[in-house]
């Protein structure tokens, strides 16, 4: 738990204090998006799901938009991330990139096209879309930087092993072959 | 490791969902809240960031920072230019008004306690009618919502008058407007970047007001009432039940220790006492024109960090 609220309040002032003075424009990273597949990966399956929607809240009270919207896709985000875990078994280096371009491309424009639907207002998705590409390469890049940082961390503590498997016991790992 | 179980998620998004029907002004509490919480680790990150760039004496835009510097410079010196300027109206208008009932603006010497309340006046521009359809288009957010760059909804619905200061100029809803010594309306909803201005005329504001004459020996006030907006050109002055005459000039409500003056509303246009009535039914034609405004001074409110320090 204590991990889960650290890493709320660290992901959520970087991305509101530190990304804004990179000045990298629509390129910057999504630190919160990021945090919240590595949060969802670490934690248990209702712990994961409340601290998303919890998460959620909190992008929405960010954000200056209607309240609600971040909640839902965040849960869901949160759900599709346990029913991927649930089927990996390993993650090789470039996959915990692929999995956070994948929430970085989709949780905007679902959130943008949830405000904008509610607002009767017409919907571009192309545009949507095209408008998260930089941000989707540079998240995906700092997310492949940290799990490989992660894992060389823990090769030289010795705890072996060359897979992201992020909070999962060597006893389920032995359980399951 | 399982998922999370259907019911859950289910339960969740109907949660998400129903935020939705949350009062706005609920929301905006929630929200500073949010920001209030993250304050202290901003500024942990602001300050390990300007000792990072000492330290290592990383400057890239340093050519950018010399203009910055140089155009804040030129701003600060504006606005001490703009205060004396203030200054100076205050003192002739203190001098035009000989009205003994009217306290002075300024503390006699020797005064010991300083107020709790600060008042400063924040000058805004009013958004022209085309550039406010573009803001509320969203056709000048730029690199969109990812980068936080989102106005509040409530400020960007409707088609009331914008002005361009928010949430980042600690201004709040109710804080009022004026143009010189005439009151403009008050911001009604303070989005990030930009506020919604009502102004007098608009159905819905209200405000104290009361009555004056110009005689021989000056302003003299007289009753209080209450003006209100109805959408029309002229607004209403209710609840006053002394005679009043037209061309009666209608200023603020009686002093609340926050402006030393009372600032000024409009003209009597129409007074009538119909029979059986009481009170007189009061028209009344506001002295600021948004039309003709392209800035306005907002009233912004804050404790005096003297006294708060202090204590």
């Amino acid at each position: 738990m204590l991990f889960q609220i650290c890493l709320t309040y660290v992901a959520f002032v970087l991305q509101s204090s530190l990304v804004p003075r990179l000045g990298w424009g629509a390129a910057a990273p999504h630190l919160v998006l990021a945090g919240l597949v590595w949060m969802v990966w670490r934690s248990e399956a209702r712990q994961g799901g409340i601290g998303a929607a919890v998460w959620g809240l909190l992008a929405d009270a960010l954000s200056g938009g209607p309240v609600g919207g971040g909640v839902v896709v965040f849960v869901l985000t949160a759900w599709g991330l346990q029913e991927v875990r649930a089927r990996w078994r390993r993650m090789t280096w470039y996959q915990p990139g692929v999995l956070t371009g994948v929430v970085v491309l989709c949780v905007p424009v679902a959130i943008n096209l949830l405000r904008l639907a509610s607002q009767s207002e017409p919907v571009e998705v192309s545009k949507l879309i095209i408008q998260e590409v930089p941000a989707v390469i540079s998240t995906a890049l700092l997310a492949i930087l940290a799990c490989g940082m992660f894992q060389a961390l823990r090769r030289r503590g010795g705890e072996g092993g060359g897979d992201f498997t992020g909070g999962v016991s060597s006893r389920w790992m032995d359980s399951t072959g | 490791m399982s998922c999370a179980s259907p019911r859950l998620i289910l339960l969740l998004c109907l949660g998400g969902f129903s935020l939705s029907l949350v009062p706005a002004g609920q929301v905006q509490q929630w929200r500073g809240l949010v920001r209030d919480a993250l304050l202290p680790g901003e500024r942990v990150v602001q300050w390990g960031g300007d000792q990072l760039a000492t330290a290592m004496h990383l400057s890239p835009n340093s050519g950018k920072e010399e203009g910055a510097n140089d155009q804040a410079a030129s701003r600060l010196e504006e606005a001490r230019r703009r205060i004396r300027e203030l200054e100076a109206r205050l003192a002739a208008l203190q001098d035009a008004d000989s009205n003994p009932s009217f306290p002075t603006a300024l503390p006699p010497r020797g005064e010991t306690s300083s107020p709790l309340f600060v008042a400063e006046l924040l000058e805004a521009r009013v958004l022209g009618e085309e550039l406010r359809g573009l803001w509320r288009n969203r056709k000048i957010l730029g690199a969109g919502a990812t980068s936080g760059i989102v106005e509040s909804a409530l400020v960007l619905a409707g088609d009331a008058p914008l002005v361009d200061q928010g949430q980042e100029s600690r201004i709040t809803a109710g804080d009022a407007v004026y143009a010189g010594r005439c009151v403009v309306g008050k911001i009604t909803d303070v989005g990030r970047y930009s506020s919604v201005l009502q102004v007098v005329t608009d159905a819905g504001y209200s405000g104290r007001a009361r009555l004056a004459r110009r005689g021989a020996q000056g302003l003299s006030f007289g009753d209080e009432g209450t003006l209100v907006g109805s959408g029309e050109e002229l607004c209403r002055l209710k609840h006053i039940r002394q005679p009043v005459n037209v061309g009666d000039e209608v200023y603020t409500g009686a002093a609340d220790g926050i402006l030393p003056e009372p600032m000024y509303y409009g003209t009597v246009v129409r007074a009538e006492l119909e029979e059986g009535e009481t009170e007189w039914l009061i028209e009344v034609r506001p002295a600021a024109r948004l039309r003709q405004l392209d800035r306005v001074q907002i009233l912004r409110l804050s404790l005096n960090a003297g006294r708060v320090l202090a204590d």
